[in-house]
């Protein structure tokens, strides 16, 4: 076991990152970045590097690192750039309502685009081509865009917002981490039911046209679900 | 080189087996040459609603596992010289045949048949999976309930997957006064869940009931209304545009009196 060093991973969701010791220099974190490869290298593999903390590499210094990391242990990198901590949402349902403290944020998290890194692959949305029949089912960790129908039978569970361009008459779950900003928008709004964070609604049962000419938008407003023309 | 067509619904008891007998005695009227396979092993009935039963000799899983040639196993039938029956085995299960084994029979069979029907077990399971093995079209039953096209949308889905496309839809034991009273889902509104083309609508009729029991396809009725579906969706199937049937209630000679006394309302 290599004993704490200059440099050390650290797991996120989405990857890894650096966690760089400030007062050191770049060959030291170098050199002790090859120890802990050379003993973990290869329980690392397959992840990838989503930053760096604690100290600012210049262009040589980070093709060398990348060098080291991608070439010779196989693990991705995606960025080397100043990685911040931030925090996650949460990821369970269980409780009734989320606490002040751990609310998710409401913004997006938006990056400035590094172009630097050409092969980033990373997306915060999945997006469905054609109806979703009965027995079909989409999970995912970000928002989800159907192309089509959502059908009876079939589910949408996102952790993000659901946008339909078609009919919901499925069961769709926005926000399932806790985050009661998440929205639901389709052309029709008419699921068997509707979750958004750890909120449950069934629409009324009512004889209301199977079309609209209107999108209806899905939100969380005053503790409850609530159905919307969607402007 | 025929064409093989399998006909399919999820749910049981819509009228998959009495469907498979009527199109495949109206393909045969219109004079092509048929084959009725029957995949539903273990549950055999298609031989029973086309009243061969008492005929069969050898079975498809007698086929599959080498015992007879398809030949022998062929059951002619007793009206149309050009329409025969492959039928299930009864002692076995599902797991009898595997859908290579199908796929290379219904092969065989489309090489001396203008049409091969596959009447296709209810459920998703083993039984599905062989019957939609070799088709190159899927025809998919229906019947106006929800718990029935909820199905019909699973089966769909399954058989996208499958990479059988283009299925066709018929909406099977339509009521038409049911649904002129509200009662009961309309065609317009299947249509507009399961987004698939419509081939037929045939509506509930005693006759079937009747003919089925009795072991003769309710096409030969002349006159009966749903032999005159099937007939249609024959027709449609081997290429024609035929109107769909407008189904309108038959109205008794008293409400008619009533109408025509009460014209000037």
């Amino acid at each position: 076991m290599v004993q704490k060093g200059p440099v050390e991973f650290k797991g996120k969701l989405n990857g890894l990152y650096l966690n760089c010791d400030p007062n050191e220099s770049f060959d030291s974190i170098f050199n002790f970045l090859k120890i802990v490869l050379d003993e973990r290298g290869s329980f690392y593999k397959g992840s990838k590097i989503i930053g760096v903390k604690g100290q600012t590499f210049n262009y040589k210094q980070k093709a060398q690192i990348e060098a080291l990391i991608y070439d010779q242990y196989g693990i991705e990198v995606e960025t080397l750039e100043a990685f911040e901590v931030k925090k996650r949402e949460p990821l369970t349902v269980k409780e009734a309502t989320p606490l002040e403290a751990i609310k998710p944020e409401i913004k997006p998290e938006l990056k400035p685009v590094t172009h630097a890194e050409p092969n980033t692959k990373v997306s915060d949305t999945h997006f469905v081509f054609g109806t979703m029949r009965s027995g079909k089912s989409v999970h995912f960790p970000g928002h989800v865009v159907v192309i089509g129908d959502v059908n009876p039978g079939a589910e949408v569970v996102a952790e993000g917002n659901i946008i339909v361009l078609g009919r919901i008459l499925g069961f769709v779950h926005a926000g399932s981490a806790g985050n009661d900003q998440a929205i639901i928008i389709a052309n029709l709004l008419k699921p068997t039911q509707i979750r958004i964070s750890t909120y449950i609604s069934v629409p009324p049962s009512d004889d209301a046209p199977i079309h609209s000419n209107v999108p209806e938008k899905a939100t969380v407003t005053h503790g409850e679900i609530r159905i919307e023309a969607c402007h | 080189m025929g064409e093989s067509i399998v006909i399919t619904s999820g749910k049981g008891g819509v009228g998959k087996t009495t469907t498979t007998a009527n199109i495949g005695a109206a393909l045969a009227l219109l004079g092509k040459k048929v084959c009725v396979i029957d995949a539903d092993i273990g549950l055999r009935n298609l031989d029973i609603v086309m009243g061969l039963e008492n005929r069969i000799v050898y079975d498809i899983v007698d086929v599959v596992t080498g015992v007879c040639k398809v030949k022998q196993a062929l059951i002619k039938d007793k009206r149309f010289e050009n329409l025969s029956l492959l039928p299930a085995a009864q002692t076995k299960d599902k797991n009898a045949i595997n859908p290579e084994q199908m796929k290379e029979l219904i092969l065989s069979l489309k090489k001396t048949h203008d049409f091969v029907l596959v009447d296709c077990p209810a459920g998703i399971e083993q039984g599905f999976k062989n019957a939609i093995s070799g088709a190159d079209r899927a025809i998919v039953v229906t019947t106006p309930e929800v718990s029935a096209v909820r199905d019909a949308d699973r089966i769909i889905g399954l058989l996208e997957a499958a990479e059988v496309y283009d299925p066709r839809l018929i909406v099977n034991r339509l009521r038409v006064d049911m649904v002129k009273r509200g009662e009961m889902m309309n065609v317009e509104d299947i249509e507009d869940i399961l987004a698939i083309d419509l081939i037929g609508v045939v509506p509930d009729d005693e006759e079937v009931v009747m003919s089925t029991n009795r072991g003769e396809p309710a096409v030969l009725k002349e006159h009966s209304l749903s032999g005159m579906a099937f007939r249609n969706i024959a027709r449609r199937i081997s290429g024609e545009d035929i109107p769909f049937l407008q189904f309108d209630v038959q109205e008794s000679f008293f409400e008619k009196l009533k109408k025509a006394l009460s014209f000037g309302k």
